[in-house]
């Protein structure tokens, strides 16, 4: 997490503090994953510097070791949708590796509809 | 039976909803004008609570609140507030899917995961009109409301082969009827008489190397729809993932490393609208 000039803020990267214009006016709520048309809002509204937290969904491909029995759990309940995807393929291994980390984050009661 | 006949016999979906129809002609017409939008939009006092609600969320992240239909219309504009329309009517407009085939919320949660991938990726592009491209997605699977109401017993069937032979949903429509949701998705789309651009994706966001006229709004859709699959919000009826086409992945310059940063804002935007597709919609 650090401090960022607007103009270095990234697309999917999260607000960690309160956005206020120069009056001291809330623009933006914690929390918020900024898109490009709100990085040019919050410019417009004269914001120089936000607070913001790098996403950190955007991983190597590979699970946090402590995690990896869970990694492994969730990757058997998702085998039915993916068993015919072409995981060879870097860009279907990502996509795979990402629903298979969203997995682990579900709570019991969200489920899965698939 | 073929796709365009069993449209027509689908009686729920003879023409768009008529709120669509009348923003069209007023859009069309050479004197239109942003304020008889709004009021045509204000005569329905729960589509313009809808509709606030949609440009007052993140779908938009409007620094400020917008309190009335005239400033949405003023601020998205006014063909983007009658796609809008569009989408915020279409559940109510096709009733339910019958219960013992799918989950009609979740059918329509994953569209609305389509959707929100498709908005996501054409603003990935720079694209402006983001609008469309949520219409786009949301309308993607359309043709499957038609096939599981007019042919529940087949769809039922269908739906349980695919789950018990891990195959593609839309490889047995084609092999019981003849053709595939995407096809009955066409006929729809020509018979409401709908955009060619949304008539072109519909019909080969399966097969997006067949789109000859609008090719990347097709590759958007189409990856929308694997990643929208991905996310597991919802269900089309599809047990499988369906097969990513290289070429379309690459027209659209998504770095491999912003895949799950996409996913992640995916499953985000669709959890936040989910209230779109929850039953207490249907016809409010």
């Amino acid at each position: 997490m650090a401090k960022v000039p607007i103009e270095m803020v990234q697309e999917g990267w999260k607000v960690i503090a309160e956005v206020r214009d120069p009056s001291g006016r809330v623009l933006m709520n914690s929390g918020t994953t900024i898109t490009l048309r709100q990085k040019e809002s919050l410019m417009q509204y004269g914001v120089l510097v936000i607070d913001v937290q790098e996403s950190d969904a955007a991983g190597d491909g590979t699970a946090n070791a402590g995690d990896e029995e869970r990694f492994q759990t969730a990757a058997r309940t998702l085998e039915p949708l993916f068993v015919h995807a072409d995981r060879s393929w870097d860009v279907v291994a990502a996509i795979h590796t990402a629903a298979v980390r969203m997995q682990m984050d579900r709570s019991p009661a969200e489920g899965s509809a698939q | 039976m073929n796709p365009e006949t069993m449209v027509q016999a689908f009686k729920a979906c003879a023409s768009p909803p008529v709120i669509y129809l009348r923003l069209n002609e007023e859009i069309n017409h050479p004197d239109s004008s942003l304020g008889r939008v709004g009021k045509i939009i204000g005569e329905d006092a729960s589509l313009s609570a809808r509709l606030l609600r949609l440009v007052n969320s993140s779908f938009y992240g409007f620094p400020q609140r917008i309190g009335t239909i005239n400033e949405a219309v003023f601020l998205v504009g006014s063909r983007q507030v009658r796609d809008l329309a569009l989408v915020t009517t279409l559940k109510s407009s096709f009733g339910s899917i019958p219960r013992d085939l799918i989950d009609t919320e979740s059918f329509w949660l994953h569209s609305l995961a389509c959707g929100a991938a498709a908005k996501l990726i054409a603003q990935s592009m720079g694209k402006q009109d983001v609008e469309r491209y949520f219409l786009l997605g949301v309308m993607h699977d359309i043709g499957r409301i038609v096939m599981f109401n007019m042919e529940p017993i087949r769809s039922e069937a269908i739906l349980r082969r695919a789950r018990s032979e891990a195959r593609s949903l839309t490889d047995l429509e084609h092999e019981v009827f003849g053709f595939t949701h995407a096809q009955v998705g066409r006929a729809l789309t020509e018979q409401w008489r709908l955009p060619v651009f949304l008539n072109e994706v519909v019909r080969y966001h399966h097969s997006p190397e067949r789109a000859s006229s609008f090719p990347e709004e097709t590759a958007i859709v189409h990856t929308a729809d694997i990643l929208a699959h991905a996310v597991q919000l919802g269900a089309s009826g599809e047990s499988i993932l369906p097969a990513l086409h290289r070429p379309s992945w690459e027209r659209l310059m998504i770095p491999t490393a912003g895949i799950e940063r996409l996913m992640r804002s995916i499953h985000e935007e669709t959890t936040a609208m989910a209230w779109l597709s929850s039953a207490t919609e249907i016809g409010a």
